[in-house]
């Protein structure tokens, strides 16, 4: 793999409007499934408390779980490091929506396969952004080539689990603020 | 939580019985002493279990006309490991099912007794190693089989079967419910040391799958997911019938056999026959219903 693009999200910019899930859905013709989602995390202590959203979809992880579990060899990573979904080589036994901890990849009840985000892959191709970050009010989410930024200053959705550590997502987040009470 | 798993119930349940009823034939056979009838009837048996299972499997998929891809990935899908395994013990069983059908009744091992015969051909005088050799290789892939169908399920992100439990389960299933339906297929075929050797092997998995499962449950406590997979087990009326149909009667029901002088309670070991099969079902299903996964929904 020569790199790896992810998702960087400033999570005190992001509004948690929901933009980006919905032109992620309107833009791959999803409904009613959603790749992306919105979620709110409220983190309260006797002193302080922090308030902020989470914008997730795939993290295009460095060593996929879902590509490992797959049978038909329906997942593939591309030297840019999104792990593509293979639509035409999907059986739909579910072992990926099974084995993922980030809930990525979803079962579709239409097509009876799986499906997942692909970080809109033909559209980079062509040079354009994913239709999450073209609809970002705020620029909030982003999509970086990883190696250029500086890890310390980030922080990494992932799991207490060693062997889920150990999948490596490719998505990161700036710390959110704390605001004393 | 899960899902009630019909496909998948079926597929393992059925495909762990075939493959425990080739797994005693072979032990039985390992003494020149299987009766031919007993073999005849234990492969048409297991295979049409097998057959059943392999179908049953196919209504898990998205789209069963695509099955043959799940072979892609043997590198590194369990999923497309069990079904190459799978496919071989079918492979394995059709050369069981030619041996049977040129076996014939042709050798008289006890006076008097013409049903009791050796497993060897009369016409072809082929030796029984033949038959020995080919119950030996199936069962050995049949093992693989469902070693692998274990293995599937042993994912990080479900801490309830992220460790050994599965396969010891699925291979305890394969041993019990192996020797119980080889016991009902055999009847009056077994010898009475071969009827005590396939009730002592039922006793032992029951008391193993009872400790095991004890342990097992001791340890789901550990993480969050295993504790609410603990939960579900417990708060479930159907867990406390699957325990007591597989564990408690059959202990109850296996002693009695063993300690009667003859051992040929053919009603009571259909009864356990049965009521460990409904109860491995049950426990099937709850081992789909209670996967509680790790969602990662926080920054760490």
């Amino acid at each position: 793999m020569v790199k790896q693009l992810g998702f960087v999200l400033d999570v005190n910019r992001c509004l948690g409007c929901g933009a980006c899930a919905k032109a992620c859905q309107n833009g791959n013709q999803l409904a009613p499934l959603l790749w992306r989602r919105i979620r709110r995390v409220e983190k309260i202590s006797k002193d302080q408390i922090q308030i902020f959203y989470l914008s997730t979809a795939c993290n295009h992880c460095g060593d996929p779980e879902c590509l490992r579990v797959c049978p038909s060899g329906a997942y593939a990573k591309r030297r840019d490091g999104i792990v593509l979904h293979l639509s035409e080589k999907c059986t739909g036994c579910k072992s990926c929506v099974a084995s993922c901890p980030f809930g990525a990849p979803q079962y579709n009840l239409q097509t009876n396969k799986a499906g997942k985000c692909q970080l809109c892959h033909e559209r980079l191709d062509q040079g354009m952004p994913p239709f999450c970050i073209q609809a970002c009010l705020t620029g909030a989410l982003k999509l970086k080539e990883l190696k250029d930024i500086a890890e310390n200053q980030l922080l990494r959705l992932t799991a207490p689990v060693p062997s889920l550590r150990l999948t490596r997502p490719s998505v990161f987040y700036k710390p959110p603020r704390t605001t004393k009470l | 939580m899960g899902d009630w798993e019909w496909p998948l119930i079926l597929f393992t349940v059925l495909g762990q019985i075939a493959i425990g009823i080739i797994l005693m034939l072979w032990w039985l056979a390992r003494n020149r002493n299987l009766n031919i009838q007993l073999f005849k009837r234990g492969v048409h048996v297991s295979g049409g279990l097998l057959l059943i299972a392999l179908l049953a499997s196919l209504f898990h998929l998205g789209h069963p006309e695509a099955a043959y891809r799940a072979l892609a990935h043997l590198g590194s899908s369990w999923l497309s490991r069990e079904i190459l395994f799978f496919l071989l013990t079918f492979l394995a069983w059709i050369y069981l099912f030619r041996l049977s059908r040129q076996q014939t009744s042709s050798h008289t091992l006890g006076s008097g007794a013409s049903i009791i015969t050796t497993a060897e051909t009369a016409a072809g005088g082929q030796p029984t190693s033949n038959l020995s050799l080919g119950l030996g290789i199936t069962s050995l892939l049949g093992l693989l089989g469902i070693a692998s169908s274990a293995m599937i399920y042993v994912l990080p992100r479900v801490p309830a079967w992220n460790n050994g439990g599965p396969v010891l389960f699925f291979l305890l299933t394969t041993g019990l419910l192996g020797a119980l339906c080889t016991l009902v297929l055999g009847g009056n075929l077994l010898q009475t040391a071969q009827k005590k050797l396939l009730l002592q092997v039922s006793l032992g998995c029951t008391i193993f799958s009872l400790i095991l499962s004890v342990i097992y449950g001791s340890m789901l406590s550990a993480s969050m997911e295993g504790a609410a997979s603990l939960n579900y087990h417990l708060s479930s009326p159907l867990f406390w019938v699957r325990a007591l149909v597989s564990w408690l009667a059959p202990l109850l029901l296996l002693v009695i056999i063993l300690k009667s002088p003859d051992l040929g309670k053919k009603n009571l070991i259909l009864t356990v026959t049965l009521l460990v099969g409904l109860g491995e079902i049950l426990g099937r299903a709850l081992f789909y219903l209670s996967a509680t996964g790790i969602q990662i929904t926080a920054l760490f």
